[in-house]
């Protein structure tokens, strides 16, 4: 039987150093194509379930697969080169303000992908078109509104066409109009195959969209 | 292709961030280029030492002197013996015998009077000898040289100015030492330059590595810019380098041949040829190549544990 899972948490928990419990003994999964909102307050251990998937933290019991692969057997190289297969949209951005909106959506195909020069243009073009900031492409990061700056990260994070994207809070910063129309653009992302994981503390947004919703209080499930 | 796109990129990346802040850059290169000089000289100085040494150092002689009873078949011999040695530490030798000493004695201006007085053909005291001239300055093999020759048969005595072949040996290894001493110093001293020079980029460019690292960026991606970084400086380091060591070798020989009409024989810097340079440079990038990855590593294991 082919498996389905992409994501399998078993048993997980995470402690940080000052034994503080982020995550305790959490096992769920998340299918191919799913589209799972990670929900609950500050604190409660969504972001750790989002850096545990990406590699970024290593699971202090339990395992974490992604791809039918143990995060917390392969090596520190593995795991970052495993990120390059999953788009990742920051609460903070991350944006980079040295360099305009073309070269940062493009650090992602750079590191990401073996495309030649024209392709990498045609593509930052589609991604940032697919985000609606095409007419930015060559402003600068601080140019850009809070919303705008959001949707250059989301573009960074699909111009490589990742399988899997993980979204940590990204209509934090944002009214709800501008949130919703991010919202929108994941479901688009989704629609075209895309495994998406986003973790958001305002529930009401996600009400509507009949999808799964993981709430968490504490590290461990709610409700 | 995907790697040679990288390198462009990365190449063009060093030069904007040199020309972004050429006052800054400069000094670093600057003291780069000390730094190089100071090496180079080093090694200007043990070139310039080795071909004094060939061209004007006289190598320690060795008096070979016979017993007076050595016949022609007992010189046979010790020639053969010095023959197995002359590709070592024996240059070339040279027979006297006990007549052509006492004509050698005979003609000696002052010596004439006293030589044609007392001794004749009949009676001379002279023993047979050899000169031994020697290739080497080291005492060392010159001493072992010198037991060697007084064990062959019907050896009477071996003299050798040890104290002069000693003394010579010492200041030519002392100079060496000096060149030697100076290019390991300063080939450290530049390996703590450009560690640190790096460290420093990186510190400045902390974001844009942390975002990579998140995005999945390997080690060699977030290395290469920094690579090329250090190589160009150390470049452009380097033909500074060369370019002052030039001039700098003019100038003290120009010194050189002024002392030299007053004092005789002088000494003269060999400057390095091109292509010793070329091998300097290539040895350089090979080594800020390896120190850039040891502070990528550095870097990496207490700044960025993901």
């Amino acid at each position: 039987m082919i498996e389905n899972k992409i994501i399998k948490f078993e048993q997980v928990s995470k402690i940080y150093p000052g034994e503080i419990t982020a995550l305790n003994n959490l096992t769920f999964s998340v299918d191919k194509g799913e589209l799972v909102f990670l929900a609950g307050h500050s604190g409660a251990g969504k972001s750790t379930i989002l850096k545990l998937i990406a590699g970024i933290e290593l699971a202090s019991s339990g395992t974490v697969n992604v791809n039918n692969i143990n995060l917390s057997q392969i090596s520190q190289n593995h795991r970052t080169f495993i990120r390059q297969h999953i788009g990742l949209v920051f609460q903070d951005h991350k944006i980079l303000f040295d360099r305009d909106v073309f070269a940062n959506v493009r650090l992602a195909l750079d590191i990401c992908s073996q495309s030649p020069t024209k392709e990498i243009t045609a593509r930052v073009t589609r991604a940032l078109q697919s985000v609606g900031l095409e007419h930015k492409i060559h402003a600068r990061p601080e140019q850009l509104s809070g919303g705008e700056q959001q949707r250059l990260c989301i573009a960074r994070a699909i111009v490589h066409q990742p399988k899997i994207l993980l979204a940590d809070e990204p209509t934090a910063n944002l009214d709800r109009a501008n949130a919703l129309k991010i919202l929108e653009l994941f479901k688009n992302f989704h629609r075209a195959g895309v495994t998406l994981i986003i973790s958001a503390h305002d529930e009401s947004l996600l009400d509507d969209y009949g999808k799964r919703i993981i709430r968490l209080s504490n590290g461990q499930f709610r409700g | 292709m995907n790697k040679l796109i990288h390198h462009l990129q990365s190449f063009k990346q060093a030069w904007l961030t040199i020309f972004k802040q050429p006052f800054e850059h400069l000094i670093n290169i600057i003291v780069l280029a000390l730094i190089i000089t100071i090496c180079a000289a080093g090694l200007t100085l043990n070139n310039s030492l080795s071909h004094w040494q060939k061209s004007n150092l006289v190598y320690p002689q060795l008096m070979l002197y016979l017993d007076s009873n050595a016949n022609p078949a007992d010189i046979n011999n010790i020639e053969k013996a010095l023959n197995k040695l002359a590709t070592g530490t024996v240059k070339n030798y040279q027979f006297i015998s006990k007549a052509q000493g006492l004509a050698e004695l005979q003609q000696d201006q002052q010596m004439k009077s006293i030589a044609s007085d007392v001794i004749d053909a009949s009676n001379n005291p002279l023993p047979d000898a050899f000169v031994v001239n020697t290739a080497t300055i080291e005492s060392q093999p010159l001493e072992k040289l010198k037991i060697q020759l007084e064990q062959l048969p019907m050896v009477d005595n071996v003299q050798l100015d040890m104290q002069y072949a000693g003394k010579v040996s010492e200041l030519m290894s002392f100079a060496t030492s000096i060149g030697e001493f100076a290019i390991i110093l300063f080939g450290a001293v530049l390996a703590l330059v450009v560690y640190n020079m790096i460290r420093l980029q990186m510190l400045l460019k902390t974001d844009a590595i942390k975002v990579s690292r998140l995005i999945g960026a390997s080690d060699s991606f977030i290395m290469r810019p920094l690579i090329h970084y250090a190589v160009w400086q150390v470049t452009l380091a380097t033909a500074i380098a060369a370019a002052s060591l030039r001039y700098l070798t003019q100038t003290l020989n120009t010194m050189f041949a002024n002392f030299s009409n007053l004092f005789g024989k002088g000494f003269q810097l060999a400057p390095l040829e091109l292509y010793q340079f070329g091998a300097l440079w290539l040895a350089l990038i090979i080594f800020t190549i390896f120190t850039v990855f040891l502070a990528v590593q550095w870097v990496f294991r207490n700044s960025y544990s993901h």
